[in-house]
């Protein structure tokens, strides 16, 4: 993990980012010692992030001399015309204190000059932005994903027994006929 | 358009319109109007629970007003304990006229997001009907004939079934249980139509 290239800086950035989107309810707990310069691992990743911007600049300065090496996008210092590349900082031995895992960031600088197979090319470096981009909306996605609980609109339909009246037809009368010995014929009105 | 022939189980939504999909569209047409429905709840579910309201059996509504009839008050007092007594009794003409007030809510989270309050008026005019009852209570009406006014309405007066008059001719019993082997038989023969 402290090779100090683009692939141990990238499998600590999974390791954060995993991090994250098992645990969404403590990512703000773990953000905040990123900003401090403790020494655990993942501020360690930090730093080497904001370096890689750092090197981009770097390929803006203009140079007069066209050099082969400008064809890669290559965001390394070594675009200058020196033929000699001499790098600011050797590659520094792998120490077990915290500081080693800020190496990556000034391993870039002579990965293209001095074309060591230990240093990074920029390819590889784009391969950890995109890695970190991806695990970020990874990341996001499952934070979001665990922020909505809704559950689904319920309709409710309720029904009354209503309200009957009756109206009887007016005139209303019943008819009621007895036959027997003397028909009797009566007309009443409803009740 | 001539008499139409339905179940046994005459229920209020039929009286209202003539087909299912005359209903969707009637009510679909003053829905958006209405209420502003959430994402979760379709357009078609919304337009079935209101018609679900509506889904009343005929024989629930105009059974228990029966009920408070003086002579089939005393039919039923005579067949309660009879097992085997059925008596028949004639009803002069009346009106009939029912209020509902169904209600339809949306929850989201208990949070009310509408509430429609729905006015049902049913008018039933029976010019003479006859009421078979047994064991205490009304099981069947008819030979006979009513006509019916039916409309469905917001109460704030929105109409989203307009009024339909039509006669209903009740040609065989019309029985309060939809189990029972005699299945009757009605038919609808609308009178006029005004919105």
């Amino acid at each position: 993990m402290c090779k100090q290239s683009p692939a141990s800086v990238c499998f600590a950035l999974m390791l954060l980012f995993t991090c994250v989107a098992v645990a969404p309810t403590t990512v703000a707990a773990q953000q905040q010692p990123t900003r401090t310069p403790a020494p655990t691992p993942t501020l360690q990743c930090r730093p080497a992030f904001t370096d890689v911007v750092v090197v981009v600049q770097c390929t803006r300065t203009p140079t007069p001399k066209p050099s082969p090496q400008r064809t890669t996008p290559s965001p390394t210092p070594t675009l200058t015309p020196s033929p000699t590349p001499t790098p600011r900082r050797s590659p520094a031995p792998v120490t077990p204190s915290p500081t080693t895992l800020v190496a990556p960031v000034t391993v870039t600088p002579s990965s293209t000059a001095g074309g060591s197979n230990q240093q990074p090319s920029s390819f590889e470096w784009n391969l950890a932005v995109i890695a970190i981009l991806v695990l970020g909306a990874f990341a996001l996605t499952r934070v979001m994903r665990r922020e909505v609980p809704h559950a689904p609109p319920q309709l409710k339909a309720v029904r009354d027994r209503g309200h009957q009246t009756i109206q009887l037809d007016q005139p209303a009368i019943v008819f009621h006929a007895q036959f027997g010995s003397g028909d009797q014929f009566q007309w009443d009105q409803q009740p | 358009m001539g008499p139409t022939t339905v179940g046994p189980a005459l229920s209020v939504r039929q009286l209202l319109v003539d087909s299912p999909q005359s209903a969707k569209e009637q009510v679909g047409k003053h829905l958006d109007a209405l209420v502003k429905l959430p994402l979760g709840i379709s357009r078609d579910q919304a337009i079935e629970a209101i018609l679900g309201l509506v889904d009343i059996p005929l024989a629930d509504v105009i059974f228990p007003a029966w009920e408070q009839y003086n002579d089939v008050r005393r039919a039923m007092a005579e067949t309660r304990h009879q097992p085997g007594g059925v008596r028949q009794v004639r009803v002069a003409g009346h009106t009939l006229k029912s209020t509902h007030h169904p209600t339809l809510e949306c929850d989201l989270d208990g949070n009310q997001l509408f509430l429609l309050e729905l006015e049902l008026d049913l008018s039933l005019h029976f010019a003479g009907v006859v009421i078979t009852i047994a064991r205490g209570e009304i099981m069947a009406i008819g030979p006979g004939d009513a006509t019916v006014i039916a409309s469905l309405k917001t109460t704030k007066g929105v109409t989203l079934i307009p009024e339909r008059q039509l006669i209903v001719l009740f040609s065989e019993p019309v029985t309060q249980r939809p189990a029972t082997p005699n299945t009757a038989t009605v038919r609808l023969t609308p009178v006029a139509r005004s919105s």
